[in-house]
């Protein structure tokens, strides 16, 4: 009876050891499988981040740096804006825009001659920096194109001009765009002829400017710019309230202290 | 519940949340521009930081894929999912608070869009979001699943007898 329960105690300890033995193997299994897959997940997400980086390195052609050509008249000082006027003490007003943007196409209709007066009457100093980041969003390269046709006709002394039509053919679908055909006749329909008309439609056909559009947009980033249109007078972003009225939209710009 | 019906719900968790966190993530990582300026537009973050984190959150959110993919560190990858569903959800009501109108940005997109019906938008992105905090819970409550790299023992404290009817078979 009593050896019995001895060899029945003994087969339970060897069973709780087998036990702990097969736990130790299963932890050491468990071990090898958490460090070999964790370093193995990590190494993928390396690769695709390694790749992103790579490909979006790409997509900026040309590549934007301090050698890419400028449109005349732009420095990196006015953070790459097309200055249409400089009027001393006057408040500064610096507007971004995608030329792909319905709201801005709308704040143009709305307000854009009266920018322009305000502008040409001295009452403000007025810049424009293009953004081209509607791109990405819509998977074109519609914005880059027109941002970059519109640093050929800055350069054929036509901006502002340009500017204007470029918005009043603004496709009534976002995303459609424009042709470079249809970009070299606004040019044409903004007074460019002979040898200046010859320059600009290379210069779309070149894309020269589009590294400049490219800084510009960058440019627009490092500020915090987020959407299109955002207007800076004196360096505030103007609220929503200052669309309100053609009044409000004045006094916004030419009085910014209130 | 059976405990199969549990290991199946936690498969499917799984790969819900491995399958939108990959697709963000990957969407994210190709089109950085979209990224930094989604990131921009919630005005949270000063401009400069726009670049690393564009990168650095599609990366978190295609490891945390993989992860819960292959059903490995499942309760970890399922934490720190749910605290950043939260941080998302966080993100969306200080826009909303503030008054701003944006694209949530959740699967690439993002920026800063019209005003109209964008109140409807914030709601349906954090419901969206809260569903997706109630999954990871559960996988951090019970990361057991069907399929999974992670063995037994990972989910159990280690004093814990892990198969305590084995012992009965094997005498």
């Amino acid at each position: 009876m009593a050896q019995k329960n001895e060899s029945a105690k003994s087969t339970r300890e060897k069973a709780a050891e087998a036990r702990a033995a097969a736990q130790a193997a299963e932890r050491r299994r468990e071990r090898i499988i958490r460090i070999v897959g964790g370093l193995a997940v990590l190494a993928v997400v390396g690769v695709i981040l390694a790749i992103g980086i790579t490909q979006s390195g790409k997509d900026d052609t040309p590549a934007p740096s301090a050698d890419s050509a400028l449109p005349t008249g732009i420095t990196a000082e006015n953070n790459y804006g097309y200055q249409v006027n400089t009027a001393a003490d006057a408040p500064n007003v610096e507007i971004y825009e995608d030329f792909q943007c319905p709201a801005c196409a709308n704040l143009e209709n709305q307000f854009g001659s009266l920018i322009q007066q305000e502008a040409a009457d001295g009452n403000i100093q007025l810049t424009y920096h293009p953004m081209v980041f509607l791109d990405s969003n819509l998977q074109t390269d519609h914005s880059l194109r027109a941002a970059n046709a519109f640093g050929c006709a800055i350069t054929g002394g036509v901006g502002e001009e340009y500017h204007n039509i470029v918005y009043a053919n603004q496709p009534a679908n976002e995303g459609d765009g424009w042709t470079d055909e249809q970009l070299k006749q606004f040019g044409a329909d903004a007074g460019l002829t002979g040898e200046a008309q010859t320059a600009f439609d290379q210069c779309v056909a070149d894309g020269t400017y589009k590294g400049w559009a490219q800084l510009s947009n960058d440019g627009a980033f490092q500020r915090g710019v987020s959407g299109t249109p955002t207007i800076f007078v004196d360096g505030q972003e103007l609220p929503n309230s200052a669309f309100a009225s053609e009044q409000a939209f004045k006094d916004a710009l030419t009085n910014p202290s209130q | 519940m059976s405990e199969r019906f549990k290991d199946v719900t936690g498969l499917v968790f799984r790969l819900v949340l491995a399958g939108v966190l990959g697709f963000a993530g990957l969407v994210k990582i190709f089109e950085a521009d979209g990224a930094r300026n989604a990131i921009n537009a919630y005005r949270i973050f000063p401009p400069e930081w726009a670049v690393p984190l564009g990168w650095a959150l599609p990366a978190l959110e295609i490891l945390l894929a993989i992860l819960l993919l292959l059903g490995l560190f499942t309760r970890l990858a399922a934490a720190a999912t749910g605290l950043l569903m939260v941080a998302f959800i966080a993100g969306i009501v200080s826009v909303w608070a503030r008054g701003y109108s944006v694209d949530c940005g959740c699967f690439g997109g993002g920026g800063d869009i019209s005003p109209e019906g964008v109140g409807a938008k914030y709601a349906r992105d954090i419901a969206r979001d809260l569903l997706f905090v109630g999954m990871s819970l559960w996988l951090v409550m019970r990361p057991r699943s069907l399929w999974s790299l992670d063995r037994e023992s990972v989910n159990r404290a280690p004093e814990q007898d892990v198969y305590p009817e084995d012992a009965e078979r094997q005498v």
